[in-house]
């Protein structure tokens, strides 16, 4: 590729999505934004249009909607809620505050990237079970337990307990949706690991259902970014109004240090 | 040790290595004394400098004379990316918009971050010369044709497991390429900048280009690989390295980041004119009732 590949992009930016004509019409995907999505689509519906290109019908982008809902706990010792309280506390302003919790949440421990993994285990899962069944599905599962030790989408810190799948459940059946695919075999997958104490989490479930509606990984990953969001501005809003640097102080005696003694400094 | 507090559950405690900080006789929040990697922070400040903190914050020892001098070479070389850099133009549009202060800096460097040109490029490089891929075996650079064996191990790497992680891996082995469809003449002006500190990683570098710049299409050593290969020799970390490169270029990003902040919108480009904008979507004729 030679410097005149870039040339050709001098000056011209080009979309396939849509924008903005000056003093004039704004389009997404082939929407016009103020005359058809403005009143006619919820902010999920056009979430989910804009990651995905599809317009998906109020019922199911309700239903994925609860799954915002359902995990937006506003407490401040989760992990990006906490980085949230910290910016508060330090004065930071909502912008940066926000967007630094938002960030930290792409965690591979519990996270964005935990559903990456997930989104593409699953699909991989759900292959396997479709053409070769049941006994090569456990094998599979088995063989991917042993080499990494961990199912992604299954298992959660803290609890074994996972309180956030029963109201989605009972929304689901209240609005006639039915379990698609991916989320038939991951429940599947779900007794096959009970000998192993690992439960279905809600990262797991999430992206089962974002697969059934044929999202990718990189869509699941990129849809479910703000999935803790709602947690985080009551963390930041109580963190910034009390007192600087009140949120969990640590004194120097909380620190397990175990590092080298104190040594001369070489001058 | 002062203590102003019974003790509590073990797992409530942060654990580290780097820092120790001994409470004031009169109040537990407040440090009277600080080693660092068991050294007197007061003193290491008195007699030492940036570069050599970072060293030791990283590496848990303070560098030779020669390794600073390499360290602050490079780092000086990557101090300013200047303002077609993604990274320092993503600081300067926070600076026109007059987005909050820290933020100009902290948008630079994430984007600064990125596989491409940054600071997970460098990573990558520096697992590549490191021979310690994710999903791969260690193998010993004791060994014929190791630049070969180590192109070899990436490539088989990169098909089975491209896609595993949120960001793809190059397919080009990382560390080398082309600088605008060229050879990167950045790499060769930061090798010679240091010719006379070349590392056993940065020979490797050369080795494995002399190797890639004989296939079908030549590739070469880019910056990054460069400063990959000299952090590797350092001593660095892959993820150290990573943060090494990025903040090397944050003096750049804060300085054109805030050379823009009192400047108007309308001094610096939007590319308004719609002969800039080429759009080749669909027409917006799609209705939202019609979805099904």
């Amino acid at each position: 590729m030679s410097w005149a590949r870039f040339a050709e992009h001098r000056d011209r930016v080009t979309s396939k999505s849509g924008g903005w004509t000056i003093g004039g019409e704004t389009t997404l995907h082939g929407y016009s934004i103020h005359q058809e999505l403005t009143h006619q689509a919820s902010w999920m519906q056009a979430l989910l249009l804009s990651i995905t290109g599809r317009l998906y019908d109020e019922k199911q982008a309700r239903l994925i909607e609860a799954i915002f809902v359902a995990t937006g706990y506003p407490d401040p010792r989760l992990w990006c809620n906490r980085i949230v309280a910290l910016a508060g506390s330090a004065q930071c302003p909502a912008g940066s505050a926000l967007s630094a919790g938002v960030a930290s949440a792409e965690a591979k421990v519990y996270g964005g990237q935990a559903e990456y993994y997930a989104a593409r285990a699953f699909a991989e899962c759900h292959r396997i079970f479709q053409q070769q069944g049941d006994d090569a599905l456990f094998t599979h599962m088995k063989a991917v337990l042993k080499k990494e030790r961990v199912m992604f989408g299954f298992g959660r810190p803290l609890t074994r307990v996972e309180e956030r799948i029963g109201p989605i459940e009972k929304m689901a059946k209240e609005m006639g949706i039915k379990d698609g695919p991916h989320l038939t075999t991951v429940k599947h997958m779900e007794g096959m690991l009970k000998r192993y104490r690992l439960i279905l989490n809600f990262a797991g479930y999430a992206t089962a259902r974002l697969l059934d509606l044929g999202l990718t990984a990189h869509q699941v990953h990129q849809f479910l970014t703000v999935c803790f969001y709602i947690g985080m501005p009551p963390c930041y809003s109580e963190a910034f109004e009390n007192e600087p640097g009140t949120f969990l102080p640590i004194a120097c005696e909380d620190i397990l240090y175990a590092g080298l003694a104190e040594r001369d400094v070489p001058v | 040790m002062p203590k102003f507090f019974p003790p509590r559950p073990k797992q409530e405690s942060i654990r580290t290595t780097i820092c120790h900080e001994t409470a004031s006789a009169s109040n537990p929040f407040v440090a009277g004394k600080t080693l660092w990697h068991g050294y007197d922070a007061q003193k290491l400040c008195g007699n030492y400098g940036w570069t050599e903190m970072l060293f030791l914050m990283s590496q848990g020892e303070l560098p030779t004379t020669k390794q600073n001098d390499l360290l602050n070479k490079t780092m000086a070389f990557l101090a300013n990316p200047g303002p077609r850099d993604a990274g320092v133009r993503a600081a300067m549009n926070c600076g026109l918009g007059k987005t909050p202060l820290p933020t100009i800096l902290t948008t630079g460097l994430t984007v600064r971050g990125g596989m491409a040109e940054g600071a997970m490029h460098v990573e990558a490089a520096m697992r590549f010369l490191n021979g310690r891929l994710p999903a791969g075996e260690a193998c010993s650079a004791d060994q014929p044709d190791y630049a070969g064996v180590l192109i070899h191990n990436y490539r088989q790497f990169w098909r089975e497991h491209k896609d595993d992680e949120v960001v793809p891996w190059p397919e080009i082995p990382p560390g080398f390429g082309h600088h605008y469809g060229e050879r990167d003449s950045r790499a060769i002006k930061l090798m010679d900048l240091i010719n006379d500190q070349c590392s056993d990683m940065l020979r490797l570098s050369r080795a494995l280009e002399t190797v890639l710049s004989r296939d079908e299409v030549s590739v070469y050593l880019t910056l990054p690989g460069v400063v990959a290969a000299i952090l590797c020799g350092l001593g660095f970390s892959p993820e150290h390295g990573a943060g090494v490169y990025m903040i090397a270029g944050s003096a750049g990003i804060l300085a054109h980041g805030i050379e823009q902040l009192p400047r108007s919108w309308n001094e610096y480009p939007f590319w308004a004119d719609a002969s800039y904008y080429n759009y080749e979507g669909p027409e917006p004729t799609k209705k939202v009732g019609d979805v099904t």
